[in-house]
């Protein structure tokens, strides 16, 4: 007779208590049940975007939810890099994280201002891929090799400018090791990003900079309106085997850009193995591996696992560098 | 010759079924995010960016692109109708297009926005076939100097262009220029002006402010005027512009042709720059300069070629350089680069079938837009006759919609409320509100392009000068300020001798019109 109201309010009863409920059954969950969210935090067409979309684009078969890319540029990847941060730690905020993820907090910590976010605040899912710099020029340089350029740099300190995609951006740093190792001293011309970068070496606005290989390099090198002096990477690049790596050059630099994908610390264990699993289905997955190798790029995984251990590492080399750079 | 025969290539390319439904689906897609604010063609590039992965290379640019020139034809229709903008590039048409339709002549306004679009957009793929190479060269000529030049003229320009004092466009130039200081200087990484808040680290959001500043301060005003909004309610009869209306538009739509491709080719908010440039020209060419603002034909058919025109010229950098200078041509080179494709100086060589079914899909996709939206013309004008307790509501829906879903921020639906009641009020003291936008694109452009530039000098102003393009620049700006101070302080003078109460009134600088 009165079964109904008792019925219902039970009903009330347990939808109320089910969101906390889940607190304490872990092994209940189901994960993913919408799609979830990609940010690539710089604006699109660059290079974190060009590995984030051919990734996102696979997501679909291997994770059972399709991952949405969206660009949260701006502050040299600061901006995106906080948004993900403070995102709610349930799987659903997943960050493309690049080398800013390291630098920026501790730029942010030796200049004293406050933290936009900190390394603490993510847990590591998995790299996917690793992309080494190329030192150009313009080819009508009369710098045909990159021993040419120190020897005539070295002689006149401060009278040539490179460009790099910003103050304390990761190839700020790089110049500043690469003038440190071979002991130039040369102006620096700060731009946003790799297009101006092309444009201010195309159009002989700075003498050197350099450019990422091989997706934004490689049109420029086969129309051989620039020349390659260099490399950034440990090893010569098959693509390239003329070119010389800085270390050959008894230089000790080495400099290349990681891709890796990150979630906001507190994100339960579970999901996080999820992810795991899947970005190693997804790297695998030959879709993904014939997009990436028609930009010329590879697939270069390391594990969640592996990469918080090598990150931990990385840390402490580029705190101790950025130390010496910007307390100069 | 050769590019004829080329061309004639490209369009055996082009003209598959396939690639056709592909630059079909392009353009309508475009005209789409056109009219919808908030969502603007770099949006639906890059929703769509990942449907491309499979397709051939040609037929993902040949989409991609159709998007991109398909949104400016789309932009007109909202700033035209309720005075929102549907882009940033058509901002100005809001200036003399609203105005119009308040008059009951939204259809014409909205027929020679898409017809200014269809031969302005024609010009601009017939200039990047045949003109490429030669103007991507004379692109990498600008570097900081240039561009820093070139922005000095422009804001001089943008002063000419309100439809009220220049004294008083001026005062807002400088409101839009602060705002632009808000956020991460690109350069050095230091957050200025944000108190904190993160979600200023990129700086007060344009697209945020031009909503509120025009979307909701017009829905405000509105408001206010319910008694005579019923000259709002269009005559269907008079959809087409008449032959007056043409014999005022063809020379503005050339005019905004000529000056949209050659702007597009530079770097920075082309599209943007350009609708101000051809409204200002204009402006100072048609001899009542003092009309402008009120519903003059013009106004609405020079910005509205030169935006899409300014689509013509972007691509040259993007495929003749393989330098995208924007968003949305750099998703677009990432679509060719997942295919293989490079584009830059070897493009044309190695993928000719990429380069020309291009060219020719957007002579085609030209043609398909004119006929998308000459019959829209008419539906979209109903939407006038929605009772405005529907429309208003909304509008607002939209707005907010459209703002929050670019960044995901509650800052910008603030910064839009508040821009809304800013803008509401300047409106009613007589400001006009339009070059605080502008502005707003144009200044942290300047500001780095100065920086840059004295960077490369070690600190020496000499720079600005010393660098032909620059000087040649500098100096249109500072002749076009004198040729406007001259003028301006003659027809006080005359005006003082007729009428003293007027002239002392109104006083030299703030001459209505100021376009001496």
């Amino acid at each position: 007779m009165n079964a109904r109201p008792v019925v219902v309010i039970g009903a009330v009863l347990a939808l109320t208590l089910a969101p906390g409920a889940g607190l304490f059954m872990p092994a209940a969950v189901a994960y993913p049940t919408k799609p979830i969210t990609l940010v690539v935090p710089f604006p699109p067409g660059g290079g974190a975007d060009t590995v984030g979309r051919p990734l996102a684009s696979v997501a679909h078969t291997h994770l059972g939810q399709p991952m949405v890319v969206i660009n949260k540029g701006g502050g040299s990847g600061a901006v995106g890099a906080q948004y993900v941060a403070n995102a709610k730690p349930d799987g659903y905020t997943v960050l493309h994280g690049l080398n800013p993820v390291t630098e920026l907090p501790l730029v942010d910590q030796m200049l004293g201002r406050t933290p936009a976010f900190k390394k603490e605040q993510f847990i590591p899912i998995g790299q996917v891929t690793v992309t080494p710099f190329a030192v150009m020029v313009n080819s009508e340089s009369r710098w045909k090799t990159f021993q040419e350029f120190v020897a005539e740099a070295r002689q006149k300190p401060d009278e040539f400018q490179y460009a790099s995609a910003g103050v304390y951006s990761t190839t700020h740093f790089m110049w500043e090791m690469i003038l440190k190792a071979t002991g130039v001293r040369a102006r620096h011309l700060p731009t946003t990003g790799g297009g101006p970068i092309m444009m201010a070496v195309l159009g002989k606005h700075v003498d050197i900079s350099h450019c990422v290989v091989p997706a934004v390099c490689a049109p420029q090198v086969e129309a051989r309106k620039i020349r390659l002096l260099a490399m950034t990477s440990d090893k010569r690049l098959p693509a390239y085997p003329d070119v010389p790596t800085l270390k050959e050059l008894g230089y000790d630099v080495t400099h290349s850009i990681w891709h890796a994908l990150m979630v906001p610390a507190g994100t339960p264990p579970e999901v996080v193995a999820k992810l795991r699993q899947g970005l190693k289905a997804m790297v695998d997955d030959e879709a993904f591996k014939s997009l990436l190798g028609k930009l010329g790029e590879r697939v270069q995984y390391m594990s969640g696992e592996d990469f918080e251990k090598w990150w931990d590492q990385d840390y402490q080399k580029v705190g101790t560098l950025l130390k010496q750079l910007i307390k100069k | 010759m050769d590019a004829w025969q080329s061309l004639l290539y490209g369009f055996s390319v082009s003209l598959t079924p396939t690639n056709l439904l592909y630059c079909a689906l392009g353009v309508v897609l475009g005209t789409i995010v056109g009219v919808l604010p908030g969502i603007g063609p770099l949006g639906g590039i890059t929703i769509l960016l990942p449907t491309t992965f499979g397709m051939e290379p040609v037929s993902a640019i040949i989409m991609l692109a159709g998007i991109y020139y398909g949104a400016m034809y789309g932009g007109s229709t909202t700033s035209i109708l309720v005075n929102i903008p549907g882009e940033a590039a058509s901002v100005v048409t809001c200036l003399d297009g609203y105005q119009m339709a308040r008059q009951g002549r939204a259809g014409p306004a909205l027929s020679i926005a898409a017809m200014g679009s269809y031969i302005a957009g024609t010009l601009s793929v017939l200039g990047l076939m045949l003109l490429a190479p030669l103007l991507a060269r004379l692109a990498l000529k600008f570097g900081p100097p240039e561009q820093f030049s070139l922005m000095v003229l422009g804001l001089v320009i943008l002063a000419y262009m309100g439809t009220g004092s220049v004294l008083k466009a001026l005062m807002m130039i400088v409101v839009g220029l602060g705002l632009a200081t808000v956020g991460i200087d690109h350069l050095s990484g230091f957050a200025r002006f944000t108190h904190g808040r993160a979600e200023l680290g990129d700086g007060v959001s344009f697209l945020a402010v031009a909503m509120g500043l025009f979307g909701v301060a017009e829905i405000l005003i509105s408001i206010e005027q319910t008694a005579v909004r019923e000259v709002i309610k269009p005559k269907l009869s008079a959809l087409l512009p008449t032959r007056e209306d043409w014999r005022r538009s063809l020379g503005p739509i050339i005019r905004g042709s000529g000056i949209g491709f050659l702007i597009g080719i530079l770097p920075g908010a082309a599209h943007v720059i350009s609708t101000f440039v051809s409204y200002a020209m204009e402006k100072r060419l048609s001899g009542r300069p003092e009309e402008f603002g009120t519903g003059r034909i013009e106004g609405v058919a020079g910005p509205e070629s030169a935006n899409n025109a300014a689509t013509g010229g972007a691509m040259i950098p993007f495929l003749a350089l393989g330098i995208p200078s924007s968003p949305a041509t750099a998703t677009m080179m990432v679509a060719l680069l997942i295919h293989g494709v490079k584009p830059g100086p070897v493009l044309m060589e190695q993928r000719p079938e990429v380069f020309w079914g291009l060219i020719a899909s957007m002579y085609i996709g030209n043609v398909m837009l004119l006929i998308l939206n000459l019959p829209l013309v008419g539906l979209f004008i109903n939407l006038l006759r929605v009772p405005q307790h529907f429309l208003f509501p909304g509008i607002l829906l939209v707005c907010f919609v459209g703002v929050y879903s670019v960044n995901l921020s509650v800052t910008d639906l603030w910064i839009m409320g508040i821009a809304g009641v800013a803008g509401y009020l300047l409106r009613k003291v007589g400001f006009d509100t339009a070059p605080i936008v502008l502005a707003m694109v144009l200044g942290p452009m300047m500001e780095q392009a100065l920086r840059q530039g004295l960077m490369m000098s070690r600190g020496e102003f000499g720079i600005f000068l010393s660098r032909p393009l620059s000087a040649v620049m500098l100096g249109a700006a500072v002749l076009l300020l004198v040729l406007h101070v001259v003028s301006s302080l003659r027809r006080a003078q005359a005006r003082r001798g007729m009428k003293p109460a007027d002239a002392l009134r109104e006083g030299p600088l703030v001459a209505k019109g100021g376009g001496g």
